[in-house]
């Protein structure tokens, strides 16, 4: 792992993937900051780092782009898996290369509230919890993209899903708040997301008897249910939405109510992506 | 005969590839299901745990913590009170949430109660009615209930929206039926002045509102001039100083630093990196 780390590390500052990526969220905070905390003159560094977290919306996906997309273009990753390595090594490695990368702008944000402090009181507290939050809801969204990333060859093509994909991550809250709260919106709501998952095992498997049975054990019990019991389903789907809403939890977090169940949460959402993300080398490896 | 042999052997290696194709994507999404469910399970769970103990308060003034003053208070209160959060799932307010119970784990005289404003509109309808209000998904208050009468505290009520640009503040309870009495007296304690504008900072104040409500909702006796004996935390005032020692020259020199230097530093490292290393 250790090797596999270095080697990507090297690679993003040597071929300016990495510095770019630090330029861009330094130059995003930096533009924040003077905004809110040298011309309003917010004691907070809260608002800068909210502001701050749009930026990962461009910056991710371009960094993750190449992660794993890049070995499957260039056949590297058949070398990776003659190695005596195991593949969560490589995925691991590759994952703390871009959060190495992505930790150097997080640190050198550490002084801006001491900077600031100089001047009058900054709220300390609040501040560095969100950064903490920040950081949380980077390695997060990372383990996304790496995993969109492995299901392509093309870095174009992971850029373009990953960026799409964060957008709407990003305005999930604003979509939860239009969404209908009637129980027939988050019925087909449901059953979509089970049309999804039967799509998912059919690409998995390639057996389009698999899915078809997959899709009635989903379905048939949720019509059943649904028309049984269709109160159940009343404001189901946006409540779900917003219970897995990243940056709703990031926003918790940021407005001084610092709560482990959030944290609990975006951690998980990173252990998830990267689990999914060896699984998807498993995949290739095992085929 | 030998074309046929042929034939049926890679119709023979395609159906064992196409079924080892299905064994192992129906492994995956086994193996990724599960951990799936693992990370859910331990997430709810987590939920379980009531917010006053995994939750922390990180605002340097507090806003989301009772302080000494309330807390001795609400240990010695020695009648029984009800806090009812009407809110939907949707529109829930973590904040308000932790807060709530942050009271109840206080005082063994405060209990807490949820009820939705669409669900459980017929419990509601005693507490709303004769007031110019419709309950809907987007509906959410507070309801505090004792022995002699209740309340209901709305969610402008508890926090203290301030705006900067106008130095004016934001009305707080200037909605008229803030206050509701059983006995059908009416009482308004917060008098707030009501501009127009745009609000562009939210201070959390349930505090002041909450125990001030309780005080209220137990007194046997509301004395006509009634005001709260407890001192309460202090209005964010906009006379506060934010970063008094910041000029517009210290602020022009460091957006130069934060927006130019540092951001230009990082690129000239990453060039000579890359530099040095076409040069090998």
């Amino acid at each position: 792992m250790l090797a596999i780390f270095k080697r990507e590390f090297k690679s993003y500052m040597r071929n300016m993937t990495g510095p770019i990526f630090i330029l861009f969220l330094l130059l995003f905070t930096g533009v924040c900051a003077t905004i809110f905390n040298l011309l309003l003159q917010y004691s907070s560094f809260s608002y800068t780092i909210e502001y701050t977290s749009i930026a990962f919306l461009i910056i991710i996906p371009i960094i993750t782009m190449r992660s794993l997309s890049e070995d499957k273009t260039n056949k590297t990753d058949y070398l990776l898996f003659s190695l005596p390595i195991k593949t969560s090594s490589i995925v691991l490695g590759k994952f703390f290369a871009i959060v190495a990368v992505f930790s150097i702008p997080m640190i050198v944000m550490l002084f801006y509230p001491f900077v600031l402090s100089a001047y009058g009181h900054m709220y300390y507290g609040a501040g560095y919890s969100a950064m903490f939050a920040l950081y949380l809801l980077g390695l997060a969204l990372i383990a996304i993209c790496m995993f969109i990333s492995s299901f392509t060859e093309s870095q174009v093509i992971s850029a373009v899903v990953s960026l799409g994909f964060m957008v709407f991550l990003w305005v999930l809250p604003f979509l939860i708040a239009i969404l209908p709260d009637s129980a027939l919106v988050s019925f087909i709501c449901i059953i979509v997301c089970e049309g999804l998952i039967s799509l998912l095992i059919w690409l998995l498997t390639k057996n389009p008897n698999v899915a078809m049975i997959a899709a009635c054990i989903l379905v048939i019990p949720t019509c059943a249910i649904y028309f049984f019991k269709s109160v159940w389903f009343k404001n189901l789907f946006p409540t779900i939405l917003e219970k897995l809403s990243l940056y709703s939890r990031f926003s918790n977090l940021n407005s001084g109510y610092f709560d482990i169940k959030d944290i609990i949460y975006l951690l998980s959402v990173t252990v998830f992506f990267l689990f999914l993300c060896v699984q998807s080398l498993e995949k290739r490896r095992l085929n | 005969m030998d074309n046929q042999n042929v034939s049926v052997e890679s119709r023979e290696a395609l159906r064992r590839r196409r079924a080892k194709t299905t064994k192992n994507g129906l492994y995956i999404f086994a193996v990724s299901a599960v951990v799936l469910a693992v990370i859910i399970v331990v997430n709810l769970l987590v939920g379980l745990i009531p917010s006053h103990i995994t939750a922390f308060d990180t605002t340097t003034q507090k806003y989301y913590t009772a302080d000494p003053e309330t807390k001795q208070y609400l240990s010695n209160l020695d009648q029984d009170v009800t806090i009812i959060w009407v809110c939907s799932e949707s529109m829930d307010d973590p904040t308000i949430t932790y807060f709530l119970q942050e009271y109840a784990a206080l005082s063994p005289k405060i209990s807490l109660k949820r009820l939705d404003p669409v669900d459980d509109s017929a419990k509601l309808k005693p507490y709303i009615e004769g007031l110019d209000t419709e309950l809907t998904e987007d509906t959410c208050f507070l309801i505090v209930e004792s022995a002699y009468r209740h309340q209901l505290l709305l969610l402008t009520d508890l926090y203290f929206i301030q705006n900067e640009l106008i130095d004016q503040y934001y009305g707080l309870g200037a909605l008229p039926y803030t206050y509701v009495l059983s006995n059908e007296q009416y009482y308004q304690i917060f008098t707030y002045a009501e501009t127009a504008g745009t609000a562009s900072r939210y201070y959390f104040y349930a505090e002041n509102v909450l125990t001030k409500a309780i005080e209220y909702m137990t007194m046997e006796n509301i004395p006509e001039d009634f005001t709260s004996s407890r001192a309460m935390v202090e209005e964010p005032s906009l006379s506060e100083p934010l970063l008094p020692h910041m000029t517009l020259t210290h602020a022009l020199i460091w957006a130069a630093i934060f927006v130019i230097l540092i951001p230009t530093a990082t690129i000239i490292i990453g060039l000579v990196t890359w530099i040095k290393r076409k040069r090998r």
